[in-house]
């Protein structure tokens, strides 16, 4: 029979075991036991997000949710599925993981994530809401964009990142984004002029506006900047900026102010650079031609051909999609079927050629569409050779 | 000829936050609206602040670019009559969680432009009549979380005239009662955009018929919120509302109907049970869409009446009536719902009412294209497969063209290790499987063909990695 156990007592170690391994076996035991239940103390807690309440911590009116200044750490779990505006400004989402939903929301239009401390964005933070139109993570605690962060977004319009702290933007952030009009980069720390978003084959297309004003750009690329269409350097704005003073920069800038872009209309005042020299003075831009270094304005080349040359004339407009009518020198009317020297090309471009020296004159573009209208004139010369 | 600009060079106004053109002066605790705010702006956020009204002249300036205001999560109570006569081009405003509570007559004057205009959560019990007039691009209009007790059907009526509001958010308000058939007269799109649920309607026969009715036809109020509307599905209940008491459905009812002009017709309610109960509700949705819908407690002496057991009765009849007839009343669930409970009429020579013709069709077209995508989908992974693994294996190396003459297969064989660990950073979704680079710097080796020769081989290392470095030592070293 054997010896009566004590209750708790553990049962006899088999006698080829030595005490000392049993012993370790006993302590990874109670270690094994004390680490699942903190486990299962802490699990919990921290899975357990809060699932969305239209009574308590949002604010429901049918497709549109408002969780504004409830201060949520995490996005709430069960959005439902006809949701097409998500409010959740003013809280501590400090991260945006990629399960933030785990279902598509398919209708979600415009999500707000601005004041929430956000530092990070997962990489697959974006790949269930790919309807997004409208994206604004301004005012929040971003250092840099990582590459093909936007790239599930193909049909965003408006991107706001202002107020960040971005100073590293990967040259494929944006990729992806084909539908973006407008995107703010302002009040952040950028160095880099990311000219590659309107220039060159990776460029976003649709992208009329570019906010980079409020950074940290000295140098930006003004040769590239002065051979953009109109509408592209309308939108483009880099006020604010450390720039170095230069009389190319000054050109540039008082160019775009006779042209009458919004970008250097609306902002005059806030372009400002710093004179080269030890004592680092700051002056406005529009101040160099007179004050400082005595820069004259760009002056546009007049158009000029040679004889019998078939050439395009542009109607650089500021704005994009308006119906163009040309008018040649004489009043004449640019029609369909016109004699075919001059023709409208479907850009609106005015293609005309052979030139004769009776060619020469004011050619005149008038853009419309329902809310604007433009009137561009070019002067073309025609050279005879003799 | 141009009016000359006014210069708009106004700097930020200092309580606000600017990013050219947008301006947030958003959570400052202002009372105010802060002057001076430049011309230029497009978007203007003011929320989060104590705001109490928003008065004439709260801007000194036309804020002739702005077409977003957002005011929500302020304390309005008060809109001055035409206090947004400086911002006429308005698309978007933001009235969300205020205090409103009456909405004068020309609260929204001038807002000619508005599409989308968001009143939820303000303490809204009643819309005077006209305050919103004007507003005639206004396509969506959130009057959720008020105190309204009675549905806005001027909104709907001509002289209002919003002739797009196809979204009419009335959510979580005091309404018990609803005209049912004033609705039933809409057109379907601004029907199908009116959201009602959460508020205590009273479900008496005429809304269950409509819900019945509005479900059936998808609206996606009912869809997406069914369970937050009264009249749920309780057998007991809605047996007061048709029919005999077993609810059984006796013998077919015609769903067709020929007809030559002049014609009287009797077109019975389809799918509701016989006889029909004293007092029971029926309405009739004709198919001229947005002119009133019948009902029994019309005028008898119309040309189309609504006969008391429920049957449409068209005395004379015209051309002009063909087309397609929704009886709305209430059937129950334990209906099938494939069964038609439209009625087709045709008046005249057979060739065809638009309407039903057309929703056959379209349902006959929706099947199509779904059956034509199923098949592309398949015809498509059948030839990606095939591209993959059919296509023979062989590799030029070294050559500017890179792969030609490889099909997939090889492309994923012979893939440099460097593309290959680049190509894994962004697989992470299963984005791509190899990808092709212009090309020209990477040699491509395919050991399974050819044993590397060359002494400067170690560039290709493919799948079999190992093993073709193990190779390359080995006749280095033999």
């Amino acid at each position: 029979m054997l010896p009566p156990r004590k209750a708790g007592a553990l049962p006899e170690p088999s006698p080829s075991a030595s005490p000392s391994l049993s012993l370790r076996r006993i302590q990874v035991r109670w270690a094994l036991y004390l680490f699942l239940s903190l486990a299962l103390l802490w699990f919990p807690s921290g899975a357990v997000a809060s699932t969305l309440n239209c009574h308590k911590t949002c604010i429901c009116a049918s497709n549109i949710v408002s969780c504004s200044k409830m201060n949520l750490t995490t996005v709430p779990t069960g959005l439902p599925l006809y949701t097409a505006v998500l409010d959740l400004s003013y809280n501590d989402v400090s991260r945006l993981r990629a399960e933030w939903t785990t279902v598509k929301l398919t209708k979600l239009h415009n999500l707000l994530l601005s004041h929430n401390g956000l530092h990070f964005l997962s990489s697959e933070a974006f790949v269930y809401v790919k309807h997004l139109r409208y994206l604004d993570l301004s005012s929040n605690n971003l250092r840099q964009l990582d590459e093909f962060i936007f790239e599930p977004l193909g049909q965003l319009e408006v991107l706001l990142l202002y107020n960040n702290r971005i100073s590293q933007i990967d040259r494929s952030a944006f990729q992806g984004l084909h539908s973006l009009q407008k995107l703010y980069l302002s009040q952040n720390i950028i160095s880099r002029f990311p000219l590659e978003l309107v220039k060159d084959k990776n460029r976003l297309g649709k992208l009329s506006l570019m906010d980079i004003s409020s950074n940290r750009i000295k140098v930006p690329p003004i040769a590239e900047l002065q051979v953009l269409p109109a509408w592209i350097k309308n939108g483009l704005y880099f006020h604010n900026n450390p720039l170095v003073c230069d009389c190319s920069l000054y050109s540039l800038l008082a160019h775009w102010h006779i042209l009458r872009l919004n970008s250097a209309l609306d902002f005059k005042d806030e372009y400002s650079c710093y004179l080269p020299g030890p004592q680092k003075i700051k002056v406005g831009v529009f101040d160099l031609n007179r004050d400082y270094m005595n820069c004259s304005t760009f002056h546009e080349a007049d158009q000029e051909a040679w004889l019998e040359q078939t050439l395009i004339l542009r109607c650089d407009t500021k704005h994009r999609d308006l119906s163009k009518t040309w008018v040649m020198p004489g009043d004449v009317v640019v029609t369909e079927g016109f004699n075919q020297t001059a023709k409208v090309l479907p850009d609106g471009s005015l293609q005309i050629g052979p030139v004769k020296p009776d060619d020469s004159g004011t050619y005149t573009c008038y853009a419309v569409s329902e809310a604007l209208n433009e009137t561009l004139y070019v002067l073309l010369k025609v050279f005879t050779v003799l | 000829m141009r009016l000359s600009r006014m210069t708009f060079t106004a700097a930020c106004p200092p309580p606000c936050m600017c990013a050219s053109d947008i301006i947030s002066c958003s959570g400052r605790n202002l009372s105010t609206v802060p002057p001076d705010l430049p011309g230029y702006v497009t978007r203007l956020d003011l929320s989060h602040n104590v705001l109490s009204a928003l008065l004439l002249d709260w801007s000194d300036r036309r804020l002739d670019r702005l077409t977003v205001l957002v005011l929500s999560r302020n304390a309005i109570i008060h809109l001055a009559p035409d206090a947004f006569a400086p911002t006429p081009h308005l698309r978007h405003l933001d009235l969300s969680s205020n205090g409103l509570s009456r909405l004068n007559a020309s609260a929204f004057h001038g807002l000619g432009e508005l599409e989308v205009l968001l009143l939820f959560g303000n303490r809204i019990s009643q819309t005077m009549a006209g305050a919103f007039q004007g507003l005639s691009s206004l396509e969506r209009l959130y009057l959720g979380g008020n105190r309204l007790t009675a549905f806005p059907l001027e909104l709907y009526q001509r002289n209002v005239a919003l002739p797009h509001l196809r979204f009419l958010d009335l959510s979580m308000n005091m309404v018990r009662q609803v005209p049912v058939q004033s609705l039933l007269s809409l057109a379907t799109w601004q029907q199908g955009g009116i959201y009602l649920q959460g508020n205590p309607l009273v479900c008496d026969c005429a809304l269950r018929a409509m819900l019945e009715y509005w479900e059936r036809r998808q609206y996606r109020p009912l869809l997406d919120f069914r369970e937050e509307y009264p009249c749920s599905l309780s057998q007991e209940e809605w047996l007061n509302c048709s029919g005999s008491p077993q609810g059984v459905f006796h013998g077919t009812v015609e769903v067709s109907y020929q007809a030559e002009p002049g014609d009287w017709l009797m077109v019975p309610c389809p799918g509701v049970s016989l006889p029909f109960q004293e007092g029971v509700v029926v309405f009739w949705v004709t198919p001229r869409d947005g002119s009133p819908a019948l009902g029994v407690t019309d005028d008898q002496s119309s040309r189309l009446t609504v006969l008391t057991n429920g049957t449409l009765e068209i005395r004379g009849a015209l051309r002009g009536d063909s087309g397609t007839y929704s009886c709305v009343a209430v059937r129950g669930r334990h209906r099938s719902s494939n069964e038609t409970l439209e009625v087709t009429v045709s008046v005249g020579n057979p060739s065809g009412p638009g309407k039903s013709g057309e929703e056959r069709s379209s349902g006959g077209e929706h099947f199509n294209l779904a059956f034509t995508t199923l098949v592309s989908c398949v015809v498509s992974i059948v030839l990606v497969l095939l591209y993959l693994y059919l296509t023979p294996c062989r590799c030029h190396g070294g050559k500017a063209g890179g792969v030609g003459g490889c099909g997939g297969r090889a492309m994923l064989l012979c893939a440099d290790p460097r593309e290959v660990e680049l190509a894994d950073r962004r697989v992470t979704g299963g984005k791509r499987v190899a990808f092709l680079e212009t090309g020209d710097e990477h040699p491509h080796k395919c050991s399974a063909k050819h044993p590397v020769m060359d002494a400067a081989a170690t560039e290709g290392i493919l799948k079999n990695g190992s093993r073709a470095l193990e190779q390359v030592l080995e006749e280095h070293v033999a």
